[in-house]
C-alpha cells in the first residue's frame, strides 16, 4: 500500500492541497492507521506553530507621504516622501545630490530650506518600538512636482 | 478609482508615473507583512525595521521598470527575503554561511497569559534553531501562507528542494514541539 507523501499531509494540514489530490489522500488516510497518526502529528505541529504571533505596532508608518504646503495655483500638486532613517539616507545621498543639482538647474527639484531647517517630530512608531531619536535622526524631504495624470 | 481600491499592480503603474501617494498606499497595505516576515527571518526588531524601510525604497526605485508580470506580493517577499539575507550576512561578516539566527526575547503584550507567552517563546526558539533554509521555508509557508511555487519564486530554489526542506523542517519542529501539544492554542 502506498502511503500518503509527507508533503501532501503537510499541505493538507495547511489547507493547500488541491481538491483532486486531497480526495485521493483523504480516501487513503481513512483506511491507513500509519497515515492517520502521521497526519495527527502534522496537524498538532501546525497548530503549535500558530502560538508564535508577531504583534506589529499600531500606527506603524514606514513611508510618510505628505502633501507639501500650498503651492501657487499654476503648479501641479506636490507630494513629499520622507526617508526617516539616516542610515538609509546615506545610501541614496549621492544619487539625490546629483539629481538635486540637475533638477534645480532644470527647475524641477527644490529642497525647501525652511522645511529642512525645522526638524519635524519623529514618527510616533519609534517610541512604540522602543527606539530613541538620536542626533542622527534627520529626515530628508524631497519636494516632487506630481506630473499631470492622464485619465485620472 | 481611489488608491485604496486599486490593485497592487495598478498602484505600481501609478507610482511609475510619479504618483508617490501610491507608494504610501502600498506601504500601508503591506508593511505589516513585510516587517513581520523580516522579523521572523532576522529575530530582531531594529534590523527588521531597517529591512522593511529598505524594501519600500526598493519598491520606489523599481517602479520605473515595473511591469505587472508576477504577483506583486511574491515579488515583494522576494525583496524582503534578499534584503534579510544580505542583512544577516553583513551582521555576521560571513558571506558563505547562513546560520541560525540569535533570538532576542520577544516582549508580548501584558494581556497575553504567561503560559501562552512561554509557548510562543518555545515555538520562536524552535523555529530559530532550524537550519537557515529550513527556517526560511517554514516562515514563508506557515506564517506567510505562501504556496510551494511561490516559495520557489521567492527564494529561487527548485521546487523539489523546497519540498524536501519543508518536510525536514516540519519533522524537526515536530520533534521539538510535540511535547507541548497540550498547550496548543
Amino acid at each position: 500500500m502506498e502511503h500518503a507523501k509527507d508533503i501532501e499531509l503537510i499541505e493538507w494540514a495547511a489547507g493547500r492541497l488541491d481538491a483532486e489530490r486531497e480526495e485521493v489522500v483523504r480516501a487513503h488516510v481513512r483506511t491507513c492507521a500509519v497515515c492517520q497518526a502521521k497526519l495527527a502529528e502534522v496537524r498538532a505541529t501546525w497548530e503549535l506553530l500558530g502560538a508564535w504571533e508577531v504583534p506589529v505596532p499600531q500606527g506603524l508608518d514606514l513611508v510618510k507621504v505628505q502633501a507639501s504646503p500650498d503651492r501657487p495655483a499654476r503648479m501641479s500638486q506636490a507630494r513629499t516622501i520622507r526617508a526617516i532613517d539616516t542610515r538609509v539616507l546615506l545610501r541614496i545621498a549621492a544619487s539625490i545630490g546629483v539629481s538635486a543639482l540637475v533638477g534645480y538647474t532644470a527647475g524641477r527639484w527644490s529642497i525647501g530650506s525652511d522645511r529642512a531647517s525645522a526638524l519635524p517630530q519623529p514618527p510616533s512608531y519609534l517610541s512604540v518600538l522602543g527606539l530613541e531619536v538620536g542626533e542622527s535622526f534627520s529626515p530628508l524631504v524631497l519636494d516632487e512636482e506630481m506630473p499631470a495624470v492622464e485619465g485620472g | 478609482m481611489t488608491d485604496e481600491q486599486a490593485s497592487d499592480a495598478e498602484l505600481m503603474v501609478r507610482l511609475r508615473r510619479g504618483d508617490t501617494a501610491a507608494l504610501g498606499t502600498l506601504a500601508l497595505r503591506h508593511q505589516a507583512r513585510v516587517i513581520s516576515l523580516a522579523y521572523r527571518l532576522l529575530g530582531d526588531w531594529h534590523r527588521a525595521e531597517d529591512v522593511a524601510q529598505e524594501t519600500f525604497l526598493r519598491v520606489h526605485e523599481a517602479a520605473t521598470k515595473y511591469t505587472p508580470q508576477a504577483k506583486f506580493t511574491t515579488w515583494l517577499y522576494r525583496v524582503v527575503y534578499n534584503l534579510s539575507i544580505d542583512h544577516q550576512r553583513k551582521s555576521r561578516s560571513d558571506p558563505a554561511s547562513l546560520e541560525a539566527v540569535e533570538v532576542e526575547p520577544q516582549e508580548l503584550p501584558a494581556s497575553v497569559s504567561v503560559e501562552k507567552s512561554e509557548l510562543a517563546q518555545l515555538v520562536r526558539n524552535a523555529v530559530a534553531e532550524l537550519p537557515d533554509r529550513q527556517r526560511v521555508v517554514v516562515v514563508l509557508h506557515r506564517y506567510e501562507g505562501l504556496s510551494h511555487s511561490e516559495i520557489c519564486e521567492v527564494t529561487g530554489w527548485s521546487c523539489s528542494a523546497v519540498e524536501s526542506l519543508l518536510v525536514r523542517a516540519y519533522e524537526n519542529l515536530r520533534k521539538s514541539l510535540l511535547k507541548y501539544r497540550d498547550f496548543a492554542p
